[in-house]
């Protein structure tokens, strides 16, 4: 009787006991981010790509692709951000990792047809930088949800809690930035970046984006389109161009000496940074905090 | 090569001047869709009608980059404004309604017309106020 009546509360306290959080290995900050918080205590995420590294540049090493094997979700941009993409694919095939892509779940926009002609490596025609629309990202978080729910159906309350918690906070973001945005007159929104990384941001907000380089990092302009653009922002009456967190802003500082134009500060372009940027909506704060407070 | 000298320069030269065309073409500098300061394009002006219906009587201001904020000086449940600005780049229209009665769904609806024609129509929800930016198409 005494077996029995063990076996039996054993029974009972299962649903109690906690499951094994789902191993998910993440190739964005952004969403490392976003997978915290709709995966809460049932997730465990790994980075792989960290914060302040350049994701134009990485490539897997082999003991990224034995972690990443290790897993049982792996998130990703998509829309050619990660050109090694089909490749660690392949790799981690026979381990039965599933891959979640974001770009499957936003509304690309094309690249600038300059960009085609100005980089070194391959990509998709959409721009992969789509983090910087928060409607995308409010898609990928419920992106998140259903693959979670896929993977422990038991947790499905609590990562549509989250999930509703997290769209809440995007909601409560895209009103701030619309209203902090509201004082710039339109004729000011003109954005002399590093790279072309914020085209989403560009299209939700009304700006015009003037890149140094193309879409990546690894794409040198040319002196002719260096000399282009400091013709453009002399006729723009352009009054502040930005680095970015990545970059080195040599190339920029001698733009603004010809121009004169101010350097207005740093924006996080290819993900999060640390501290108060560590966290997608602290990021998108501190790029329209600096985008606003050197426009205006 | 055989030939009179003079006649081999020529040749050699033209050979140069040919082979010279791709590059030129190639590093010249191309026309970019540049104004000088002297030739910005002309703003057309228009005149938006912008009016604000609440559900319940409520304070409400307008505002706008470079426009005259207006403001209801009490409580009431419309608001008309004219703003007149640039037709191709319109600013941003900040609305705000503060509730008398807070209520669970109160509405406030924007409509902007523009010589009679509908070209915004919309609605924001809140409680006890409603802050938010309407853009202008």
């Amino acid at each position: 009787m005494r077996p029995l009546f063990s076996v039996l509360i054993f029974i009972g306290l299962a649903p109690w006991v906690s499951a094994e959080p789902i191993k998910v290995a993440s190739l964005s900050t952004v969403l490392s981010d976003i997978a915290r918080n709709v995966g809460g205590d049932r997730v465990e995420v790994s980075e792989i790509i960290k914060p302040g590294s350049d994701p134009h540049l990485y490539e897997p090493t082999p003991g990224d692709i034995k972690k990443i094997s290790s897993v049982q979700i792996v998130l990703a941009s998509g829309l050619g951000f990660e050109p090694y993409l089909d490749k660690l694919r392949s790799s981690v095939e026979k381990s039965g990792v599933e891959f979640v892509v974001a770009g499957s779940a936003v509304k690309p926009i094309a690249c600038a047809e300059e960009d085609h002609h100005d980089h070194s490596h391959s990509h998709d025609a959409a721009d992969p930088h789509w983090w910087h629309s928060i409607a995308n990202v409010e898609a990928v978080t419920l992106q998140l949800r259903d693959a979670f729910i896929a993977v422990d159906p038991d947790g499905r309350s609590d990562f549509q809690a989250n999930a509703k918690a997290f769209e809440d906070k995007l909601k409560g973001l895209a009103k701030w930035t619309r209203l902090q945005l509201a004082g710039l007159p339109k004729s000011q929104r003109i954005l002399v970046t590093s790279h072309d990384a914020l085209g989403y941001f560009a299209r939700d907000y009304g700006f015009q984006v003037l890149p140094v380089q193309g879409i990546s990092t690894s794409d040198q302009p040319s002196s002719q389109k260096v000399r282009n653009l400091i013709k453009e922002i002399k006729s723009l009456g352009v009054k502040a161009i930005f680095a970015e967190n990545i970059e080195n802003p040599k190339v920029l500082q001698q733009i603004t000496v010809e121009t004169g134009a101010n350097l207005g500060g740093m924006l996080y372009a290819d993900g999060l940074g640390i501290g108060d940027a560590g966290t997608y909506i602290g990021m998108m704060r501190s790029n329209v905090t600096t985008i606003v407070g050197a426009l205006q | 090569m055989r030939g009179h000298p003079i006649l081999r320069l020529v040749v050699l030269i033209c050979f140069l001047a040919i082979a010279g065309i791709p590059v030129y073409l190639i590093t010249r500098d191309r026309p970019v869709g540049v104004l000088s300061s002297g030739e910005l394009p002309s703003k057309k002006i228009v005149s938006y009608e912008i009016t604000m219906t609440s559900s319940t009587p409520a304070h409400l201001a307008l505002a706008a980059v470079g426009q005259k904020p207006v403001e209801s000086s009490s409580e009431t449940e419309s608001l008309i404004a004219t703003y007149s600005m640039d037709a191709v780049k319109p600013e941003d229209l900040v609305v705000k309604a503060r509730f008398v009665s807070p209520q669970k769904n109160a509405a406030l609806r924007i409509q902007v017309q523009v010589a009679g024609k509908m070209i915004k129509d919309a609605t924001l929800w809140g409680s006890e106020s409603i802050e938010d930016v309407i853009s202008i198409p």
